[in-house]
Formats: structure tokens, sequence, C-alpha cells
């Protein structure tokens, strides 16, 4: 199948979902992540080349995602990209978040940000929203669970958040077993307040993989709560997204 | 107060069912008093001399007066129609199947066997709302006077049923007055201070009505459960509603608004006094209350009594009445909120209806705009407006399962279609044979039921039948409407949708090799009709067959109507828990479905099918032309898990959105799958857990395995 710029590599779509931004969303899951994050509920849209892929055009991708337009609309939700990461396929994301913009829809843009700045820079004129992933304030830590680049991740963080008109929540998947002790608080805090601080941080509790043979990134209540309170000095609001 | 409530509630939750003779005894003796008399006025003596006899039970609910039984929960029978428990009520309830057994004393069930003596069935045809607005404003008297107005007219048989409408209005007056007296016997009777000032309330408003207009709230309450149960004595059963409350009491809101929780308590009482007078006890599911709505100048008709009786079913939450809500897009927004509240923390009410699809249908059915916009809902989710149309007289006879008579005309033209439309004609051409026989034993029916079971009283509360001097089946304004029900259109669709795919598209099989494949159970074809694209995924490949049959449906009724002289059908989709007993009765289909397998209990897709969620769901019946195709009302259901994606926003915005764009009806079930089987093992302590089945509400705890098990199902599919 050709592969154009307007065409996307599309996992799958799911739609009526409440947790990818404000209101009533329908999430568009790109096939392709650079990331192996061990925890990670998507594995298999990792690879770029699933069989269970399919290549659509951004046009034809925008039409038919608008089916759910009256609930967007009756809402205040709209298009969440998502992944595997988006900015894996920057040219495609840009074409659909522009044809969705053509028709008022929010948009909004989940990414681990670790990406060439590029990649961030086309989708910035045509992104509502950004859920920015914060996986560790470690850059070992991230090297080793994730093999990404911290350092990319929070200069492309950073060159958001001094974007005039960017619109950003921090997300933080809550891990067990990686970053739910003191110290990786600690350290995710200190990224929030780096990154300008003073904005609302979600957190993702990891759930029980065990069944696919991994091993239990489960978060109970408590930790999460310990969470909240922890990284609540450097925010206007935690909220834990269940 | 509160204390009397609790305590009502309680004798109610905690009856068994059982059986009250004293209306059996009484119509039987009344059978004989009076068998020389033409029928009208047989039927209004016998009612007479019920009312004039029954017990009197102030004890259990001393709020209202008003008892159709000796105990709450105690069956009514109705001899002169039959005694035998419903299909759908032994179904529901398998302990209930045998409950009459034994329990009818032979006299009885000999004197109506013999001579053919009993007219069928189980009660009247019900499916009926009276017109409230002249019990609560005029009262029985000004009927009376009405009927005096006519001392001239000459006509023998109007002459005798008007005599008839007389004596049944005369008789509930006087029941009243039993009341009266009795609730002062036992006002002075006891020390309790309260209780004896809810006996006081109670002698004071039947002195005065229903004979006489409602002076006050209380009145207009005690005047509605005293006529509503009137109509269960007279003999009419399911699917009796009270209509539209809030607009019959709308005078009194002032009342409401200076003692809101009085107000909410009395309503309460009321529901009570509803739910433990229903004629087959908790296997009766199909009384209605309808509130809000707009008028037919686009006027939001919500006022204080709209929020008291959300409020009141919210705090007392019987299965019966189930309650509906008229929304349109000016609905007073305290009362949204509010039903968005009850529905998000799963009451299952209110059920949700769309003014903008509802009144343009029954226009199209030939009601006038005043009319169209008084609409109420009877049973499980029919349609009526109050006093002028009567469901049951449109639908008598013209029963259909899509699903079976799609599996009929595709039997039929198996050889010979050469495409999906070719089977979607051959279905709309034995639609047609099928609604012209069901039309002639509708009439057949109608005219037997009006000339050997009239209803003087009913008649006498319903417009045109005083001056016509006539029963309401007959002199009714609307009594030429007719109606169809379906059931099983989302399989017929599925059905569609795969032979399209199997052997139109792919073929990989004909059509005679598809059905031998289906009859036979060949797996892998069956596992291919699994793979199929299924109605309400909002998948064009399988949505367009809906559109395909509506409208080859609508054709084929518009030429019967039209060929008999008669408006247009309306149709309603309705399924109570019939998608049960319609599945029994046909073999395997052509969606793949198993032979005696339930057919799907909504228009909405058929159980485990609706992959995509909610929003596509809602997508594929915004498809429907609604007001076109189901001018009676469509039935669908949709099943949320508890939590977020049932938060009241998500509600509104669902509700929003469907409704604006076309949606005309939504059941919106919030199922927490732990909480129903915490139930099914607890049933003591889970007693207030009210659901939506199919087309009817219930608590949980005493439906069957087979619906508990149906609707944990339900649950889990929606949590996935």
């Amino acid at each position: 199948m050709p592969f154009t710029e307007t065409q996307l590599n599309v996992g799958r779509i799911q739609r009526f979902c409440l947790h990818d931004g404000p209101g009533i969303r329908s999430t568009v899951f790109l096939q392709g992540c650079g990331l192996h994050c061990w925890w990670c509920q998507n594995a298999d849209l990792r690879p770029s080349d699933a069989a269970a892929a399919r290549q659509v055009d951004a046009a034809a991708l925008a039409e038919e995602l608008l089916r759910d337009e009256r609930y967007w609309r009756s809402s205040g939700g709209g298009v969440t990209l998502s992944g595997g990461e988006p900015l894996c396929q920057p040219e495609g994301c840009a074409a659909l978040l522009a044809a969705l913009g053509c028709r008022n829809v929010h948009r909004c843009v989940d990414t681990a940000g670790d990406a060439p700045a590029e990649a961030l820079e086309m989708l910035v004129p045509h992104t509502d929203l950004w859920l920015f992933d914060l996986k560790t304030g470690s850059a070992a830590a991230y090297h080793d669970a994730a093999g990404g680049d911290l350092g990319r991740v929070l200069e492309n963080l950073g060159s958001l958040v001094a974007s005039a008109g960017v619109d950003l929540r921090l997300r933080i998947p809550l891990v067990a077993g990686f970053n739910t002790d003191d110290a990786s608080l600690h350290a995710l805090g200190e990224c929030i307040r780096k990154s300008g601080g003073g904005r609302l941080v979600e957190l993702v509790p990891g759930h029980d993989i065990r069944a696919e043979g991994r091993r239990s990134v489960a978060v109970t209540r408590e930790e999460c709560a310990r969470a909240q309170e922890a990284l609540l000095p450097y925010a206007s609001a935690v909220e834990v997204c269940w | 107060m509160k204390e009397l409530l609790h305590r009502a509630r309680a004798a109610l939750f905690g009856a068994e069912d059982s059986v009250c003779l004293d209306r059996a005894r009484l119509v039987t003796e009344a059978d004989r008093l009076f068998a020389d008399d033409p029928p009208p006025l047989k039927r209004a003596r016998t009612f007479r001399h019920v009312l004039l006899n029954m017990t009197l039970d102030l004890d259990s609910n001393p709020f209202f007066a008003g008892n159709t039984s000796s105990a709450p929960r105690a069956w009514v029978l109705m001899p002169e129609f039959g005694m035998c428990v419903g299909g759908q009520v032994a179904l529901e309830h398998e302990e209930l199947a045998h409950h009459l057994d034994d329990l009818v004393p032979e006299e009885i069930v000999a004197y109506w066997k013999a001579d053919g003596r009993s007219a069928g069935g189980s009660a009247g045809l019900g499916h009926l709302s009276l017109d409230w607005e002249f019990v609560v404003t005029r009262g029985l008297e000004d009927a009376l006077r009405r009927i005096a107005g006519y001392e001239n007219d000459t006509d023998p048989v109007r002459g005798v049923y008007r005599r008839a409408m007389t004596i049944a209005c005369e008789a509930v007056m006087a029941w009243a007055g039993r009341y009266a007296q009795a609730a002062d016997r036992a006002a002075a009777a006891t020390a309790d201070p309260e209780l004896a000032a809810c006996h006081a309330r109670v002698a004071e408003a039947c002195r005065h009505v229903p004979g006489r207009p409602a002076r006050n709230l209380f009145e207009g309450l005690q005047a509605i459960l005293l006529v509503h149960l009137a109509t269960v004595l007279e003999g009419q059963g399911m699917s009796i509603s009270i209509g539209l409350p809030d607009r019959v009491l709308a005078r009194f809101s002032g009342e409401v608004e200076s003692e809101p929780e009085t107000a909410v308590d009395w309503i309460s009482a009321f529901l009570l006094g509803i739910a433990a007078n229903s004629y087959q006890g908790r296997g009766t599911k199909s009384q209605t209350v309808t509130v809000g709505g707009a008028d037919e100048r686009g006027d939001d008709c919500c006022n204080a009594l709209t929020l008291a009786f959300l409020r009141a079913f919210d705090r007392t939450p019987v299965s019966d009445p189930a309650l509906f809500l008229r929304w349109h897009p000016g609905l007073d927004e305290a009362t949204w909120d509010t039903a968005l509240r009850m529905l998000s923390a799963g009451r299952s009410m209110p059920l949700l209806v769309n003014d903008q699809q509802v009144v343009p249908g029954l226009r199209r059915a030939g009601m006038n705009p005043k009319d169209a916009w008084e609409y109420c809902i009877v049973g499980c989710n029919e349609l009526a407006v109050p006093g002028r149309c009567c469901q049951s007289a449109l639908c008598t006879g013209l029963y259909f399962n899509d699903l079976a008579v799609l599996d009929g005309a595709v039997r039929q033209v198996a050889g010979t279609a050469r495409s999906g439309r070719d089977i979607v004609e051959a279905f709309a051409e034995a639609f047609a044979v099928s609604a012209e026989e069901g039309l002639a034993r509708r009439e057949a029916t109608n005219s037997r039921l009006a000339d050997r079971m009239p209803f003087p009283f009913c008649s006498a509360c319903c417009r045109g039948c005083v001056e016509a001097g006539d029963d309401l089946l007959r002199a009714m304004p609307y009594s030429n409407v007719y109606g169809v029900y379906t059931r099983g259109t989302s399989n017929a669709v599925n059905g569609l949708a795969a032979i399209e795919e199997e052997v139109f598209r792919t073929n990989r099989c004909t059509l005679p090799e598809y059905l031998a494949g289906i009859d036979a159970g060949d797996e892998d074809l069956l596992a291919r009709v699994q793979a199929a694209p299924k109605w309400g995924n909002d998948d064009e490949r399988a949505d367009r067959w809906a559109v395909f049959l509506g409208a080859a449906r609508d054709r084929a009724l518009r030429g019967v109507a039209e060929r008999n002289g008669l408006p247009p059908f309306t149709v309603c989709h309705v399924v109570r828990s019939l998608h049960h007993l319609d599945g029994r009765r046909i073999g395997p289909t052509a969606d793949g479905r198993p032979g005696g397998a339930p057919v799907g209990d909504s228009i909405g897709a058929v159980a485990g099918t609706a992959t995509e969620g909610p929003t596509a769901l809602l997508n594929s019946v915004l498809k429907l032309d609604a007001a076109q195709w189901f001018p009676g009302i469509y039935n669908l259901n949709l099943t949320l898990p508890a939590g977020r994606q049932a938060a009241p926003p998500v509600l509104r915005a669902l509700g929003e959105a469907f409704f604006r764009d076309g949606g005309q009806e939504l059941q919106v079930s919030v199922l927490d799958a732990g909480r129903l089987r915490a139930a099914q093992q607890h049933p003591d302590q889970h007693g207030d857990l009210v659901v939506r089945v199919a087309g009817l509400n219930a608590r949980f705890v005493e439906l069957s395995r087979v619906e508990q098990d149906e609707l944990i199902r339900r649950a889990e599919q929606a949590a996935a």
C-alpha cells in the first residue's frame, strides 16, 4: 500500500473516550512508537508495520471521525491523537488535525514528546490541547525503562510551554515499581516545576497487566493519593484518571 | 409522616403476591343477578355491586383512599375475561406461573367456564389513559350533567349506554363516600394524632372528589387515584396510565412551591397506592406516569409538580408505575438535571421521550396539533392521548415480529431473489398480507368487546363517548387510528446484512444453501455470519438494511390503510419481555440466531453485537426516520456501566445530541455488574434496586433468574 505524507498508519479508533481530553472524544491510536516502555498498555501499537494497522488518508479519516461530531459538540469534546506515538507521523497528523480544524473540532495530541523538535512544531498550529506524558524525572531510569531521551522530552516540553497560546496538561503514568517512590515523585515534581509549574497534572494509574505475561504495574488507591499529595505543590491541580 | 410513609412502603415491598377473591365473588354474584340486562347495564350494575361491597383498606396506606384488593399485591381477579397468568408475567416471574392454581374456588371457575361466559384473556385491553383533566377539574358530576342533556335522545341503544355510564359514575362517587365514612371512623378510633390527621384529610377529600372538582393538590391526587383504581375494578388490567399529572395538577403548583417536602411525600404515597393495587401484583409492570414536555405553542409545561414527581420516584423507587419524561429543547433545566442525576445513579427512570419526533409522528397519524402535544405513554412504551385514544384499540391483532416476517419472506423467494432488495420487497408483501389479516381480526375483536364487554365508567371518563352514547373502543376521537406492534427489527437487519455479504457480495453460497446452512447449524457459515456487519455499530453495510426495511414496511402499511379507507397506522416497537417469547416461537434465522433464542430486546443492537460503543449505536438508530416509520414510538435501551461513562454531563451530552438530531426515545440503564451479582445473592439487601429490562421496569430482586442473568450480561458487556 502506498504511504504518502497525508496518510496515517492507524492502529485503531476508539469512540466515546472520556479520559483523553475534555468531553466525549474519538481517540485515534496511531500505529508505531519508538519507545519500549515495559508497562505499555498498548504494546501492540509499538511496531509501525503491524498487520492489523490500516493506512488511511487524513481527509478520509477526518470524515470517518466526524460521524461523532454531534457528541463532541454537545459535550465540549473532540478528537485525540494517541498511540503509538503521534509524533512519529507528523505530516499525516498535521493534515488530519488541519482538516478537523476546518470544522472547528477540538483537537488533542497525547504524546510522550520524545521526537525531533520539527515534528512537534508541525503539530503546534493545529493542536488545541497537548497531553504531554512525563514518565520520570530521571534520565537514566527513562532510558533504561523506555529507551528514550529525557533531555529531548524536556526540551520539547519547554518549547511547548514557551509557545504562545499552547494549552497543555502533564500526564504521569503511575507505574508500580517504577515511579511511585518518594524520590521518583520528587524528581517528577522538579520536572514539573522546571517546565513552568502551576498547571494541571493528570495521574494515570497503571492497571493489572499480569494476564499478558508481564509483571503488574497496578497501583493502589493509597499510592495514587500519596502521589497526588506529593505532586500537588508543583501543580495547580492533580487529578487521578481512574 | 416519614414514619407512616416508611411503613406503607415496607408493607408493599414486604408483601408476597396473594389473591383477593372479593371482586371475583362479587362479579360472579352480579352476573347472575343482572343476567337479563343488556351488556352495558349488566357491566355497570356489576361494577356498582363491586364498589359497594369491596373490602376497604385504609391501613396499608393511610395517606390515600383506594384499594382494589384486600391486601397490597393481592391479585384482582377478572373472571368475566378469564383467570390466567399472562405469558410475560410467567416469564418474568417463574414463581408466579402457577400463582392462581387451586386458589380460586371451583364454583367461580365452573361458572365462568360454562357457556363460554368469559370473554377471553385475563382483563380488558388496557393501554388506556382517561381524560384526567376532566376528572380533576370538572369531576364525575359533570359527566352526569352532560348525560342528562341527552334525555331527549330516543335512540334506545345510546340510551342504554348513557344509563350505564350514569350508574357507573354514581357508583364511583358512592365508593368514595364509603371511604369518607370509613376514614371518619378510623380517625376517631386512633390515638395517633398523625394518623388521625391522615384519615381526616382522606375523609374530607372523599366527601368531595371525584364527584366534584378538586380544590387542592391532595384532592387532585385522591381523585386521580380513586378513578385509576376504579378502572381496574371495572376490569382494565395491564397498562393503564395516569397520563400527565404535572399538567393536570398544575393549578396546584403553588402548594408544591410553598411546601415541597409535603408534596413529595404525598406523591410518594400516591405512587405506592398505585403500585400496591396493580391487578396482577408484581407481575403488572406497565402503569405509567408521564411528565414534562412542551405544548402546541412550544412552551415548556414543567412546573413544581414535575420536579416533585421526579423526586418522589427518586425517593420511592417503585418499579410500577414507570416514569417517563418528555424532552424538548426548552425543557426546564432543573427538571433535566434531576432526571440526569437519577439516571446516572442507576435509577433506570425516567425514560426519555422526544417531543420533536413523537408529535410529528402522531400528526401524520391524523391527530390535531393540540391533541398530539398532549400525548402520554401507556403500557411499556406505547403512546396515547389521555381520554382521546386508546392504544389497545390501535394494536389488537396487528402484532409483528419483523424477524419472523423476514424469515418467511426470505424462504419464499430463496430460489429467485437476486439481491437483498428483492428480499425486502418480499418482506413488504408479506407484511401487507399479514396486516390485512390482522386488521380484520382487530376490527372483529374490538367490535365483540365493545358489544359484549363494554366499559361504561372508563367511557364516561373519555372524550366523545357521552355524546355518542357508545363505548370508548368505538367513540373516542381517534378510535380509527390503528397501530402495529413490531419486534425483532434488529435481528432482521442483521440477517439481511449477512445475506448480502455471504450470498450477493462474495457469492460464497446461494441463498438456498445459506438457509440450509443456517438450519443445519453449519459452524463455518455461522462464524462468517457472526463476523458480518451488525446493526448498532454505525456501519453502513448493516444500517442501510434498516433503512430499506423501515421504508418497505411503511410503504406496505400505507397501502393497507389506503385500501381500507383509514388514516396511516401508528407503528410501535415494543418488547417488554416478548423478545424471549417471540424467540421461543421461531427456529434458526438468517442472522445466525439459534432456534428458540431471544430476539433483540430493543431497536438497539442485538445482545453482544455492539462493539463500537454508545455513540455508534445512537448513530445507527438516528438513521431511522422515527416520525415516519415509528409514529407509535420505538424502544431503545442504552446500557452504560456505572461511573464516569454515565456521569450526568455525559448522559446530558448523549441525550441532547441524540434528541436534537432526530432520536425519538432513550431508555438509559446504568448498571453495575458487581451490584447486580450481589443483589442476586443477597436480595434482602438490595430491595430498592430498580432496573429496566427490555420494555419494563422491575425491582431486580423480583425478576426471574433468566432476566437477572440477562441484565448481568448486559452490565458486563457495557463495562467491557
